[in-house]
């Protein structure tokens, strides 16, 4: 009893060990944060990778490619049809991607994905990736945010999904998918979560009244959104005035003077460095909002003479957004923003190899139809999805006898990730090595991920050691205690006290400095997480700078996730290593002699 | 004041655990001490009454590096049952060294340790750590309170280490009872929640005094109890003391260097390097 008594005792009353309880306290709280947003990185990462990926890839090693995707598909289908849920067939190859940009010519090295988003959707979300749906230009929502009210609607284009949804502009949006949201960003992330969903449930405020409205997540298409198609006729209509312009300056006339310039109705040349506009203005929607073109319009068809000179070319890409973004930032405010090179509507310029021997370079010109941001900067920066047919054309894919068309890999999407390693192994054995590979997405990907696996642990050994510091001061403290106390131990062993009693008193008292240090630690660790980007907001107003830029991280908040098993083996090792570290102390105490720690002064 | 207590007939003793506990179950309302073990001395016996401790050819010596210093020279001592004994002699003549050997704080070099016709000095250490517990009751000079506990859980600190937390709580009321009043009965009624820094010497000395009677011990063992206090003071502990010993029958060996104080007893062992030089009887 009296061991209970005087540990507690020894805990309120021993102010030096509160030294010992905030080093325990704060290594357990520093690895339950640090791990949280470790394991919310990964987890968001992993799920951004396989949102590109598919389960399973089935690629060939040359960038020929398997002549016929039709025959391996139906493989595939006959090896393992029961785990799979849908495929869908891709060309990758190395390529080059350059635009005009101010004046200059950018280049950038990508990899070039023929894909058909129809059956690419169906394998992995790809229509949330895509910038045109997260701002909800793709419904027909022209978005902006109004102060103190939040997320606002412009404009709604007729005919669009919005607009058959029955939202009207001057609506406020509250809330996505069962979540709050306060602004664009958020409603663009919540969007961007749309994965799987075949609608969006919105919650609106309209005029006070609340209500509750869904929309259809629109199928990944090459169309042009009304936004970029306008911005695509702006650009035709400036590079007709500037051929206009220039006319009269190439063109000298018989009299040997030249002619003053027309005036009218453009007295100086339009400014080429500047790209025009191309967000409209939300507040009042594009007229073009109205003749929105028809959706279905057939790629390989003819082009017929009366061509609109807005229509985009027959090869369309999305470009990846770290390609053409980079971050500006504003000299008199200090603030950063995105400028951005290319526009979807503007053309841009890819460059290839053929297929067969020797590769040659090809060349086509492609409009951008969308910017896609998956959020892992490997991605963004590095790949142009394009569209199949365009890309086996210009490679020399098809077959001209059969018009068989030649795929570089399969990507499967299966009904149960759990059955990977069974499909894997069935398709390793049907498909020869020596010509396909079959991995799954987090093989194809293992590197990446063991690498920040061994990143996690390691971290946790090195903040372990924190703690094992923190072990090392209680042991200190301790032995100044017992020091301190040696007279009272003497007391009570006069009074009968047992050796197992003094030492059960220290180990006692090292469990509670444990108990109470990792449990404070663990309720800080976990207020910190929950509260972690309220206190980046605070740290950011404090010092004035951004110390979590989500322009390079694409996180619109620290992502984190708290795994109660790790919090627990973490409080638990703490505890260990207070009993731990009380040991060598308690056996001191239990070992003194009762005759000499009454002397003791 | 309590009543003497009256001889009890000699107590069965549970051998297996589970009567123990019956038993224990059984007195645990209506006396907080649970049966004894069987290593601690029964009650005695007419024949054994008139000796309660006794010392035979008791030697100590301590070691310091090479050097063996004796302390005590071969000690022979009895005391009797109710007798109030007092031990004097100069500092280094083994006075403290002979009380700790006695009340099982140290093991003696060569000699043996009766206590009611039983050898204790040879038990092993935990059944001494018990014998401590219920047997002896220690008052030191410096009184050597726990000076994170309260007046009153100073006082119960032995009932504490007796028994275990399930137990202690089962008993607890009956242990604060009987508390209090020995509180009462040394005077600190008024002192219960004071800690010891808040006490005086006199009062502190007082609470050590009940503590040392809570457990009901047989001997008590005083090391110098008025040696830090003032000659008024230590004459109000010596008469609780006496009272103790005169009313209870309380035995006690009680050590001092002050010829007045050794003088209350009934009898006086003179010390001297290590050996008994003269044994008084008091006046």
């Amino acid at each position: 009893m009296y061991k209970l008594q005087l540990c507690l005792r020894y805990l309120r009353t021993r102010w030096i060990a509160l030294a010992s309880i905030i080093s325990v306290m704060l290594g357990v709280a520093t690895m339950v944060v640090v791990n949280s947003v470790m394991a919310g990185f990964a987890t968001e990462m992993r799920e951004r990778i396989h949102g590109i990926l598919a389960d399973i890839v089935v690629e060939t090693h040359t960038l020929d490619g398997d002549p016929d995707a039709a025959a391996r598909m139906q493989e595939i289908q006959e090896v393992a049809g029961n785990y799979v849920e849908a495929m869908t067939a891709t060309v990758e190859v190395y390529g080059m991607i350059s635009f005009k940009y101010r004046g200059q010519v950018i280049t950038r090295p990508v990899t070039l994905i023929g894909i058909d988003p129809e059956t690419k959707g169906a394998v992995s979300p790809l229509v949330t990736n895509l910038t045109s749906f997260t701002s909800g230009r793709r419904m027909g929502l022209a978005l902006e945010d109004d102060v103190g009210i939040g997320c606002r609607v412009a404009g709604v284009l007729a005919g669009s999904p919005a607009d058959a949804g029955g939202i009207h502009a001057g609506d406020r949006i509250t809330g996505c998918n069962g979540t709050a949201i306060q602004d664009t960003k958020e409603l663009a992330s919540q969007l961007k979560n749309t994965v799987d969903r075949k609608t969006i449930d919105l919650d609106i405020n309209r005029d006070g009244q609340p209500l509750a409205l869904k929309l259809p997540v629109p199928l990944p298409s090459w169309n042009l959104t009304a936004d970029a198609r306008e911005h695509r006729r702006a650009i035709v209509e400036l590079e007709r005035r500037r051929l206009e312009w220039n006319q009269p300056q190439t063109v000298v006339p018989a009299g040997g003077t030249r002619p003053t310039p027309q005036l009218t109705p453009h007295p100086t040349p339009p400014d080429l460095n500047t790209p025009p506009t191309s967000q409209p203005s939300p507040l009042t929607p594009p007229p073009s909002f109205e003749t929105i073109p028809p959706p279905s319009r057939d790629l390989a068809a003819p082009d017929v003479p009366d061509i609109d000179p807005s229509d985009p070319l027959r090869s369309r890409v999305y470009l990846g957004a770290g390609l053409i973004e980079f971050p500006i930032e504003d000299k008199k405010t200090g603030e950063i923003r995105i400028e951005r090179m290319v526009l979807a509507g503007e053309d841009v310029r890819i460059t290839t190899v053929s297929a067969g021997r020797p590769p040659e370079p090809r060349h086509f010109t492609a409009t951008v139809v969308d910017v896609f941001k998956s959020g892992m900067s490997e991605y963004d920066s590095n790949l142009v999805f394009c569209n199949i047919e365009e890309l086996q054309q210009t490679r020399g894919m098809v077959d001209p006898i059969t018009g068989d068309r030649a795929v570089t890999s399969i990507q499967v999407k299966l009904k149960n990730f759990e059955d990977a390693e069974t499909v894997v192994k069935r398709l390793r054995a049907a498909f020869p090595a020596h010509i396909y590979s079959v991995r799954t997405w987090q093989q194809k990907q293992g590197p990446l991920l063991a690498a920040v696996e061994l990143e996690t642990g390691i971290l946790n050994i090195l903040l372990f050691l924190i703690i094992a510091v923190a072990g090392f001061g209680i042991l200190a403290i301790f032995y100044m205690i017992v020091v301190e106390k040696t007279r009272d131990i003497g007391i009570l062993k006069a009074l009968g006290a047992s050796r197992r009693g003094i030492m059960s008193i220290f180990l006692g008292y090292g469990l509670a400095l444990g108990v109470v240090g990792s449990g404070v630690g663990v309720l800080l660790g976990l207020v910190f997480v929950h509260y972690i980007n309220q206190i980046e907001n605070g740290i950011t107003w404090l010092l004035g700078r951004k110390v979590f830029d989500e322009t390079i991280y694409y996180f619109p908040e620290i992502p984190t996730a708290v795994n109660p098993l790790t919090v627990g083996w973490i409080a638990l090792g703490a505890i260990g290593i207070a009993i731990l570290a009380s040991i060598l102390p308690a056996r001191r105490a239990a070992k003194l002699h009762p005759v000499q720690a009454l002397r003791y002064e | 004041m309590r009543t003497p207590q009256p001889p009890q007939p000699p107590q069965q003793i549970p051998r297996d655990t589970s009567q123990l506990a019956r038993d224990a179950w059984a007195t645990a309302t209506s006396d907080p001490i649970t049966p004894e073990p069987s290593f601690v001395p029964q009650q005695p016996t007419p024949a054994q009454d008139a000796t309660r401790l006794r010392c035979v050819a008791l030697e100590k010596s301590y070691r310091k590096g090479d050097l063996v210093i004796p302390v005590l020279r071969g000690v022979d001592l009895e005391v009797a049952s109710g007798e109030f004994l007092s031990v004097s002699g100069q500092s280094g003549s083994g006075k403290s060294t002979l009380l700790h050997v006695l009340g099982l704080l140290d093991a003696p070099s060569v000699g043996e340790v009766h206590c009611d016709g039983r050898r204790i000095d040879n038990l092993t250490e935990t059944q001494r750590d018990e014998l401590r517990n219920r047997n002896f009751g220690f008052i030191f000079q410096s009184y050597h309170l726990l000076p994170e506990l309260t007046l009153l859980e100073n006082v119960v600190a032995p009932l504490a280490i007796r028994y275990s937390t399930f137990h202690w709580w089962r008993r607890r009321k009956a242990i604060h009872d009987q508390a209090n009043e020995i509180i009462e009965k040394v005077g600190l009624g008024h002192r219960i929640k004071h800690r010891p820094s808040e006490l005086s010497g006199g009062e502190m000395q007082r609470a050590a005094i009940a503590r040392a009677l809570i457990g009901q011990p047989r001997v008590l063992l005083a090391d110098e109890p008025t040696g830090n206090l003032d000659s008024a003071t230590g004459q109000e502990i010596m008469a609780v003391l006496a009272s103790l010993n005169e009313v209870q029958q309380l035995t006690i060996i009680m050590v001092t260097h002050d010829e007045r104080i050794a003088c209350q007893a009934h009898r006086i062992v003179r010390l001297s390097e290590g050996r008994v030089e003269t044994v008084n009887q008091a006046a």
